[in-house]
C-alpha cells in the first residue's frame, strides 16, 4: 500500500510544487535587500574549567580536584533604537557533597533577564533580573571568567550560591546612566526590587514574586575622571537597604533590616589596574529588639599588564562580620576572614586566558579554618 | 544585455527543459544578490567611503586623506586592556620595523566605542601610553560610521555590557587604499616591513637568492 501511495504522490501534477517554489523565491527576493541590513542574533558567551588544590576541609567548595566552572550563554538583541534586551543563561554545577551523594550536577541559572528602554545616552531604565549595581566587580565582570583578572571573585563578592554575602542579583527596576560634568562624567544607578530572603544559607532574590512583601532599594553614585593626573579613575559611593528574612524548613527564624553604605574605585593609569570596594553594614533585627550590629568587608587589588599578554596581580580581602547579626548568622559565607592572594594571568589568545593564583585564607576569627589554596583556570570566550 | 541578466543566464546555463523549470527559482535564488551570507566590502578609500571621523585634535577627517600613504590600521578603545594593548604594542614594533626599512607609514587607530572615546579621551590616552608620534592618528566616528567601517573591513565585535569584545587584527593598507596585508592572531608575529636579505653563496650573482 505504501508503494502505491508513493507512486500516486509522484504522479501528482508538479504545478503546486512550482507555485510553492516561486512563492518561496518571491519571498526570498523581497527579503533579500532587507536581510542584508539585518544583523542576526549572535550567540556569545564564556566557559571555564579549573583545578583547585586546597587545604580547606569539609567545606562546600573545599575539595581538591578538577572543577567545571560554568558555561555562560549571552544574548543581547537590540530590539529597536530604544529597546534592548539582555539574557545571560549559565549552566553551572552544584557544590561538592559528601561521599555517596551527587557531586556537581549541572543546573541552569537564568542569571540575567532584563529588558531596557534607552531614553537617551544619559538614561536607560531596565526591568527584570539584573546584576545589582554596587561596587565595581559585580557590574564589570558579571559571569565572564575570561574577562576578570583572577580565577575567583573576592570571596565576599561571590555570587549568592557561592558564599557571597551581598545580593548580586536583583529582580526589579533599575535606572542607570552617565552625564557629562566638568572634565569627566557623573555616573548613577538607582534600583528597587524584591526583597531577598535566606534559604539554605544563600540569598534568594525571589524570581517569582515578592512573597515577603519587602522592597529592596539602593543605588550607586560615582564620578569618572577624564584628563589630568586622575584620568580614568572612577570613584563613588553605594548603598542599599532591605529587610531579609531567614527561613529554615519553611519557618521564618530571623528578620533583619540590612543597611549598607560603602564606596569603591577603579583606576587604570597606563598598564596598571587598581580597584577596591568597601561595604559597611549596620544591621538590626527587624522587630527592633537588641542593638544594631556593625560589620565591614573590603578588598583592594592591583595588577599590571605587560604587552597586553601577561598580568601579575595581588589582592587583599578582609571582612569582619558580627556573628550576633541575624543576617550573617544564617548565611553560608557569613564568617569573618582575611585572604592574601597573588597570581598571574596569561592571554594565550584573545579568546583564551590561563590564570594561576594562590592564596592564604585565615577564617579562624569566627571558628573557621586557616588554609592555603591554589587555582589554575582555563577561561574562554566565544 | 545588463550585467545582472548575463549573470543570471550564466547561472542558468542551458537548463531550459520543462521539468528543469522547477529548479529555476532555486537557481535564481542563488544568483540574487543579498540572499547569501553577507561578505565584507573590499576596503578601499581611494574612492572614499564617505565616512567621517574626528582625530584626537577634534579635526574632521576621512580615511581617503591618507590614500597616498602606506597605512597600518586597527580598531581599539581606550578602556580596553588586553587585546588592544597587545595590538598597540605590535603597532609600535611594526613602526620600528618600518623605520628600519625606511618605509614611511601612517598608523590609524579607530575607536570601537565612540560613546566613551572622544578626541579628548584619545589625546590623554596617547600621552599616558606614550604614543606621541605625529604619524599616529586616533580616530573616533559616529556609532553608525564605526559599525559600517568595522563591517567593511571585517573587524567583528560584540558587546558584553561595558566591554567591546573583539579579536586582534591589524591591516596594512597600500597607497591607493587597497588592503595589502593583514595580521590576525595566527600571523601576529609576521612583519610587513622586514627587509629580505640577499645571500650569495658564491661570487656568481646568478646564485644570489632572496
Amino acid at each position: 500500500m505504501q508503494t502505491v501511495s508513493t507512486r500516486k504522490l509522484l504522479k501528482r501534477p508538479l504545478w503546486p510544487s512550482r507555485i510553492t517554489a516561486w512563492l518561496l523565491l518571491g519571498a526570498l527576493a523581497l527579503q533579500a535587500p532587507a536581510r542584508a541590513d539585518v544583523e542576526g542574533l549572535a550567540l556569545h558567551g564564556f566557559a571555564s574549567v579549573y583545578y583547585t588544590a586546597t587545604g580547606q576541609q569539609n567545606a562546600p567548595e573545599g575539595n581538591t580536584g578538577f572543577k567545571l566552572d560554568n558555561l555562560d550563554l549571552y544574548l543581547a538583541p537590540s530590539l529597536s533604537d530604544h529597546i534592548r534586551a539582555l539574557m545571560e543563561d549559565v549552566v553551572e554545577f552544584d557544590d561538592w557533597h559528601a561521599p555517596g551523594e551527587s557531586n556537581g550536577q549541572p543546573v541552569i541559572d537564568i542569571e540575567r533577564l532584563q529588558v531596557g528602554y534607552v531614553f537617551n545616552d544619559d538614561v536607560t531604565v531596565w526591568i527584570g533580573r539584573f546584576h545589582t549595581p554596587y561596587g565595581y566587580w559585580n557590574t564589570a565582570f558579571h559571569h565572564g571568567a575570561q574577562l576578570q583578572p583572577t580565577v575567583m571573585r573576592p570571596q565576599f563578592v561571590a555570587f549568592e550560591d557561592h558564599g557571597g554575602i551581598l545580593p548580586a542579583h536583583m529582580d526589579g527596576l533599575w535606572a542607570t546612566g552617565r552625564a557629562a560634568h566638568g572634565p569627566g562624567r557623573i555616573t548613577y544607578d538607582a534600583y528597587l526590587g524584591n526583597g531577598q530572603r535566606i534559604l539554605d544559607g544563600a540569598l534568594d532574590m525571589q524570581n517569582e514574586g515578592n512573597a515577603d512583601a519587602h522592597t529592596a532599594f539602593g543605588g550607586r553614585l560615582g564620578y569618572e575622571f577624564r584628563g589630568g593626573a586622575l584620568d580614568t579613575l572612577w570613584i563613588g559611593l553605594h548603598g542599599f537597604d532591605e529587610q531579609v528574612d531567614n527561613f529554615v524548613s519553611g519557618v521564618m527564624t530571623a528578620a533583619t533590616n540590612v543597611k549598607v553604605i560603602g564606596g569603591f574605585f577603579h583606576w587604570t593609569p597606563g598598564n596598571w589596574e587598581l580597584l577596591g570596594e568597601y561595604y559597611g553594614f549596620q544591621n538590626r533585627a527587624h522587630d527592633g529588639s537588641g542593638p544594631s550590629h556593625s560589620s565591614s568587608a573590603w578588598y583592594a587589588e592591583a595588577n599590571y599588564t605587560f604587552f597586553g599578554l601577561i598580568t601579575p596581580l595581588a589582592r587583599y580581602e578582609s571582612d569582619r562580620l558580627s556573628q550576633d547579626d541575624g543576617y550573617f548568622q544564617y548565611l553560608q559565607g557569613g564568617k569573618s576572614y582575611q585572604r592574601e592572594l597573588i597570581g598571574v594571568r596569561y592571554d594565550l589568545t584573545p579568546q583564551v586566558a590561563l590564570k594561576l593564583d594562590g592564596n592564604h585564607t585565615d577564617a579562624t576569627r569566627d571558628g573557621g579554618q586557616a588554609y592555603n589554596e591554589m587555582h589554575f583556570q582555563v577561561a574562554v570566550r566565544f | 544585455m545588463s550585467a545582472t541578466f548575463q549573470r543570471w543566464i550564466s547561472c542558468l546555463g542551458n537548463a531550459w527543459p520543462r521539468r528543469a523549470l522547477l529548479y529555476v527559482p532555486f537557481a535564481l535564488a542563488l544568483c540574487l544578490p543579498g540572499t547569501g551570507a553577507a561578505s565584507p566590502r573590499t576596503a578601499t578609500w581611494g574612492d572614499d567611503s564617505g565616512l567621517e571621523w574626528q582625530d584626537e585634535h577634534g579635526a574632521s577627517t576621512r580615511l581617503s586623506d591618507w590614500r597616498d600613504r602606506t597605512v597600518l590600521l586597527t580598531m581599539a578603545y581606550s578602556t580596553c586592556r588586553e587585546v588592544c594593548s597587545y595590538a598597540l604594542h605590535r603597532l609600535e614594533e611594526l613602526q620600528q620595523s618600518a623605520d628600519h626599512a625606511g618605509t614611511p607609514i601612517e598608523v590609524i587607530v579607530i575607536s570601537y566605542d565612540p560613546a566613551v572615546d572622544s578626541p579628548g579621551t584619545w589625546t590623554i590616552y596617547r600621552q599616558h601610553h606614550h604614543f606621541l608620534r605625529t604619524n599616529w592618528h586616533f580616530l573616533t566616528g559616529s556609532s553608525a560610521a564605526t559599525r559600517q567601517l568595522a563591517q567593511d573591513i571585517n573587524f567583528p565585535s560584540w558587546r558584553y555590557d561595558e566591554h567591546v569584545v573583539h579579536d586582534f587584527r591589524i591591516l596594512r593598507i597600500a597607497p591607493g587604499g587597497q588592503i595589502a596585508g593583514s595580521l590576525d592572531w595566527a600571523t601576529r608575529n609576521q612583519d610587513f616591513f622586514r627587509t629580505t636579505s640577499i645571500t650569495c653563496p658564491s661570487s656568481d650573482p646568478g646564485e644570489c637568492k632572496p
